[in-house]
């Protein structure tokens, strides 16, 4: 702990100031909004950057500035929910698969090269039509899904190292059982490595998700979304980039800031 | 002149953003044709010293102190000048040959390579060499084991390859860490014996690094033993068993189990091997030393020139007759 | 305890392991060995890499299973695999194993009290907390480790401090036997004899047998009382180990002999293969 900042490097340290701010930012949004975020003055269309409107506002003359703070809500709680769902389903999987070995590890993984196969955004498609339903949370599952074969392979193959150590023989013959030796020993000991991945992957994510946004897959008029703004047509087939400019500034440095937390973890974790 | 002359050498590394002393005034002198055994245990220095005189030190080592080989400075020497050293002059042996060949070449043009590249030897005329050198090195059927690949040969045989690539060099000074560690009993007897055999034919001096105290009396001639990255003794190799001048070369041989019989318990050092850096102050060895006395906590001891060695001890006098083993070495 | 049962027996215990896809064939890890370990006694096991010493091991865990034979432990057959966490966490009851990397036998998110914790509690779940802190002191002080060294993890500790911790694990479900395989190859010379006399105090103290496998001979005098030597497989010779080290019958036996440095001996080329 008290190595942290060298660990980091000033690179990691910006990183982490970055998404603490995002965060603060995400959990403050009512209080930091300057304007209503949902609901604009009609003749404020396309308003340019003055103190009324901070980064101007949009075409349905809503202030951009509050939909970016508020986006920040969907944009971390999105890529969230998607890495729990892949951890929950995809870590179990992953060792319950690497500690048995033999016909069911190849059955697993087969099974999960078939989900790797299709790319979230088709998933999303699909899950949305078969619903029938818009939103957050379809898209969060559909994304979610996609990110498990991702997520159990690094597990499954960090778990085959640590499956035939030592120290996970001597708990076999000490006669533990398998469930407390994949949880008390093995789990812990891939847990650096999963957080680090982890962090990688929000970013991806995040552009999954900012990207089914995009395609109107995910997040709904008029709710704020960073990647519905990147997309909006409303106003880029107007000539007015503004939103898209800054929405998009927004993602890239999330996901960077993310990604170089997730390096340097895995970097501490191989020294 | 001696081949080989180390003059206190200090070498301190950058570890987890601290520096760390790991050899401490050390000196040496192996002359032409002499083979001496660095033996120690962990954290003694033994192959960060081979490494220093190959020049070989990790990045960020700051170094004091003076190894001249041939009269010539390996510390002052540049890239080009250190590669021609290790090309024509320096020759070494690792302990584990595996990592240190390329698994995607043959063994051929392990060998053809360095002759064709550093000494300009035509294709016909190395491949014809390495052949020689694989004979000499007792590999059987070596126009066969040109053609394969390290991954096809026993760790003792790829070790043979790595000794015939040294042969070649014509290098007057042959540096083997732990040759023969990783390698099967019988094995390590065969490869020492060719270590051994070659290095007496052609004259070599060599710096055979070991743990292994015993094996280092068999095949050397001298013997400098280290802890804590200095020399405690230095002696001609029977002299250092049947007469040992310090109390951790004496420890060193008698706390190991006999292949004779067998002992109600083994003599042992109390504590743990340590390197300079955790070295205690004073002499390095007092606070394992069983006759350490008080001037031995506070007063690090000198490196003296006796009649028949060197010792870097206090007490060396007064303990002369205590430290002899039980049994000699003839 | 009757002395007359051996902790650990083996009959015609074979490993084959053959070769997958269509090529037939297979390598033949152990050919059939029979041995006897009983109470206080140390049997010991020598042989080169590929000699299968390290399988017998694996077998009598029940980590590899035997083409045939039979392994008897405390008296119950396991030449069949445990079936169940309670069939294991019995046979961890009868006998014990030390490994060879001090580096890697340890978890190494886990300090030795958690460690011990963990196995005494298992083993002996009806014991109170105060009862298993003395047990986790006493083992710690039997294996000359102070409670300081307990409560750090293991890349604080040095490789013999780590083997201590290990002995302490192998100790701490009060097993019958232990095995140690090459428990010390991997330590200095100095802390090896520390440990040596560690494991003969233990075994003095304990009662508990010991199989040691290794292929440094001089060990194997110090601490065996008797011997098997094991090439590719096979038992090239056994016998009480002051008669097969002074006196070998066979040749490999005698090859393994002279191949050791020691005061008159130089290295032999031999014609290689």
């Amino acid at each position: 702990m008290v190595d942290f900042r060298q660990r980091l490097g000033w690179l990691g340290i910006l990183a982490v100031v970055v998404v603490v701010v995002i965060v603060t930012v995400s959990l403050l949004a009512p209080w930091l909004a300057p304007k209503s975020h949902l609901y604009g003055e009609l003749g404020d269309q396309f308003a340019p950057l003055s103190s009324n409107y901070l980064l101007g506002a949009d075409e349905n003359g809503r202030d951009i500035l509050s939909r970016l703070i508020f986006g920040s809500r969907t944009s971390l709680l999105g890529p969230l929910a998607v890495i729990l769902i892949a951890l929950i389903v995809g870590v179990p999987l992953a060792i319950a698969s690497a500690w048995k070995g033999g016909l069911s590890d190849v059955i697993i993984g087969r099974f999960l090269d078939l989900i790797f196969c299709f790319p979230p955004v088709l998933t999303a498609a699909l899950i949305v039509t078969l619903l029938n339903h818009r939103g957050l949370a379809p898209a969060v599952v559909a994304v979610g899904i996609a990110y498990i074969p991702w997520t159990a392979r690094i597990t499954r193959s960090a778990a085959l190292r640590e499956r035939f150590l030592p120290y996970i023989t001597a708990c076999e013959v000490q006669g533990f059982s398998v469930f407390s030796i994949c949880t008390r020993h093995m789990l812990p000991n891939l847990s650096r490595l999963i957080v680090a991945q982890s962090t990688i992957a929000f970013g991806h994510a995040l552009v999954d998700i900012a990207a089914l946004s995009f395609l109107g897959l995910a997040i709904q008029s008029p709710n704020p979304d960073w990647g519905l703004m990147v997309g909006s047509t409303g106003s880029i087939a107007r000539g007015e980039y503004g939103q898209a400019i800054f929405a998009g500034i927004l993602i890239i440095i999330t996901v960077a800031a993310f990604s170089i937390i997730g390096n340097r973890i895995s970097e501490n974790e191989r020294n | 002149m001696a081949l080989l002359e180390i003059k206190h050498l200090s070498v301190v590394l950058p570890v987890g953003g601290s520096m760390r002393p790991i050899i401490e005034d050390l000196s040496l002198e192996i002359e032409q044709g002499q083979s001496t055994g660095l033996v120690g245990e962990s954290g003694s220095g033994k192959t960060m010293t081979a490494r220093a005189i190959m020049g070989l030190l990790p990045e960020g080592a700051q170094v004091t102190g003076e190894i001249l080989l041939n009269g010539q400075s390996v510390l002052r020497m540049d890239r080009h000048q250190l590669r021609q050293m290790r090309v024509n002059d320096v020759a070494m042996i690792f302990q584990d040959s595996r990592a240190h060949i390329n698994p995607v070449r043959t063994i051929g043009d392990f060998l053809t390579e360095t002759m064709i590249i550093n000494h300009g030897y035509s294709k016909r005329v190395a491949r014809y060499r390495s052949i020689n050198l694989l004979e000499e090195v007792g590999l059987p059927q070596p126009e066969q084991q040109l053609r394969r690949y390290p991954h096809e040969l026993s760790g003792g045989m790829l070790q043979r390859v790595m000794i015939a690539s040294t042969l070649h060099s014509g290098a007057k000074l042959l540096l083997a860490d732990e040759p023969t560690t990783a390698l099967d009993v019988s094995i390590q007897s065969e490869v020492m014996a060719l270590i051994s055999d070659l290095q007496i034919e052609r004259s070599l001096a060599m710096i055979l690094v070991t743990h292994d105290l015993d094996l280092a009396v068999s095949i050397c001639q001298n013997i400098a033993v280290l802890y804590a990255g200095t020399i405690m003794e230095m002696r001609t190799a029977t002299d250092l068993y049947n007469d040992p001048l310090h109390p951790y070369s004496s420890a060193l041989a008698k706390c190991r189990p006999s292949i004779d019989h067998q002992s109600d318990r083994l003599v042992t050092i109390s504590g743990s091997p340590m390197s300079a850096f955790d070295a205690p102050e004073g002499c390095v060895f007092s606070d394992r030393c069983g006759y350490a006395e008080d001037n031995c906590k506070t007063e690090r001891p000198g490196y003296t020139q006796k009649v028949d060695g060197s010792v870097r001890c206090h007490r060396s006098d007064d303990l002369r007759g205590d430290l002899v083993p039980s049994i000699r070495w003839t | 305890m009757n002395t007359a049962t051996p902790v650990v027996s083996a009959t015609q215990l074979r490993k084959f392991y053959p070769t997958r896809g269509r090529q037939k064939g297979g390598v033949l890890a152990v050919e059939s060995i029979d041995f006897e370990l009983r109470q206080g006694n140390c049997l010991g096991i020598v042989g080169e890499s590929g000699s299968g010493k390290t399988t017998i091991a694996k077998m009598l865990l029940g980590i590899e299973i035997p083409t045939a034979g039979t392994i008897t432990v405390a008296g119950r057959d396991r030449s069949i695999p445990a079936r169940g966490s309670s069939e294991r966490r019995k046979r961890g009851r009868e006998l014990q194993m030390v490994f060879q990397d001090p580096y890697t036998s340890l978890d190494p998110r886990q300090t030795g009290w958690s460690c011990l914790r963990e196995v005494i509690q298992l083993h002996f779940p009806d014991q109170t907390r105060s009862q298993v802190e003395s047990r986790i002191l006493e083992l710690g002080s039997q294996v000359g480790l102070s409670t300081e060294q307990l409560l750090v993890r293991p890349n604080s500790l040095s490789g013999g401090q780590r083997q201590r911790v290990a002995i302490a694990r192998a100790l701490a479900s009060e097993p019958q036997a232990i095995i140690l395989d090459e428990a010390v190859s991997g330590l200095d010379v100095s802390i090896q004899a520390q440990i040596l006399n560690l494991l003969m105090d233990i075994k003095r103290e304990t009662g508990v047998a010991y199989l040691f496998i290794s292929h440094d001979l001089a060990v194997i005098r110090q601490m065996a009382g008797y011997v098997i030597v094991m090439e590719s497989g096979r038992v090239v010779e056994e016998g009480e180990t002051a008669r097969v080290l002074d006196n070998p019958k066979e040749n490999y036996t005698r090859m393994l002999r002279e191949s050791v440095p020691g005061p008159g001996w130089s290295p032999k080329r031999r014609n290689l293969v």
